[in-house]
């Protein structure tokens, strides 16, 4: 490792940890459910919506709508030339948030938004490029080559 | 170019200096707050990336299985980082604790310095 790469992860270290430390307050009241900490932890800027939705449960729109107020807090850097989905910028342990802790969210019978009730019950089947955009600029899909 | 990289990693280290300055006491928090007994104290003195887990271990008289759980507990909560090694990875401590006066525990056992990855790398290559 050159002195470069080693002044540069020092550098990274300290400030991953103040930036945690300052966001831990607003960390706490966005990720307030069990089910939005599960999808937090999932981004790792290459998994798709759909994805994430197979595995919690959680419907895509509603999805859409968390990583929407997870950028705005700073908690999760949105898609870019590195990262075709959205990254989470830290863990949910820098953040002190303990998934065990975390209260689950009511059961809702339809989605935070969505168009028509028709359209939800589709959402899960559909190929994910429909999805795309019905939401645009929510998510490049995972499959998308750049 | 030499010059601009010198000048370059200067700049780095004098950057370096002001975050830490104002960095300090977050970092201790959480290094306190993570490292709550002496044994995990001990281990993340010992994880300097030379040493494999089986080693630091024995030092600090545990199980290789309970030196690789903290490795992975402690790199989600980012004070250490991953360290690729020949049949595997292993985690280097991102932080002293005596920069922060914590007091580092002695080890069970004396470990021996093993050569930096890179002059290991490097014989290896030869041979």
């Amino acid at each position: 490792m050159s002195e470069t790469e080693r002044l540069l992860n020092d550098i990274r270290a300290y400030l991953r940890i103040s930036a945690a430390a300052a966001l831990r307050a607003t960390a706490k009241s966005v990720i307030d459910t069990y089910e939005k900490a599960l999808v937090y932890s999932k981004l790792d800027g290459k998994i798709t919506q759909i994805k994430i939705e197979a595995d919690t449960e959680v419907p895509q729109p509603t999805i859409s709508i968390w990583l929407t107020g997870l950028v705005q807090a700073g908690l999760v850097a949105p898609p870019d030339q590195y990262n075709n989905s959205h990254r989470a910028l830290f863990t949910l342990q820098e953040l002190g948030i303990e998934l065990g802790t975390l209260k689950k969210r009511a059961k809702v019978s339809k989605p935070i938004a969505q168009p028509s009730p028709a359209t939800v019950q589709q959402a899960p089947t559909e190929p994910q490029q429909s999805v795309n955009q019905k939401n645009p600029g929510s998510e490049k899909s995972g499959a998308t080559n750049q | 170019m030499e010059q601009q990289t010198s000048e370059q990693t200067e700049l780095l280290r004098e950057i370096l200096k002001w975050i830490k300055f104002a960095g300090a006491k977050e970092v201790k928090s959480v290094l306190l707050a993570t490292l709550d007994t002496e044994q995990k104290r001990l281990v993340y003195h010992l994880s300097d990336g030379d040493h494999g887990s089986l080693e630091i271990a024995k030092a600090a008289g545990t199980s290789d299985t309970t030196v690789r759980r903290h490795w992975a507990s402690w790199a989600r909560q980012g004070i250490v980082g991953p360290l690729k090694v020949r049949g595997g990875e292993r985690y280097k401590k991102s932080f002293e604790l005596e920069d922060f006066g914590i007091e580092v525990p002695q080890p069970k056992t004396v470990l021996e310095p093993n050569e930096p990855k890179h002059v290991a790398e490097a014989k290896q290559e030869e041979t």
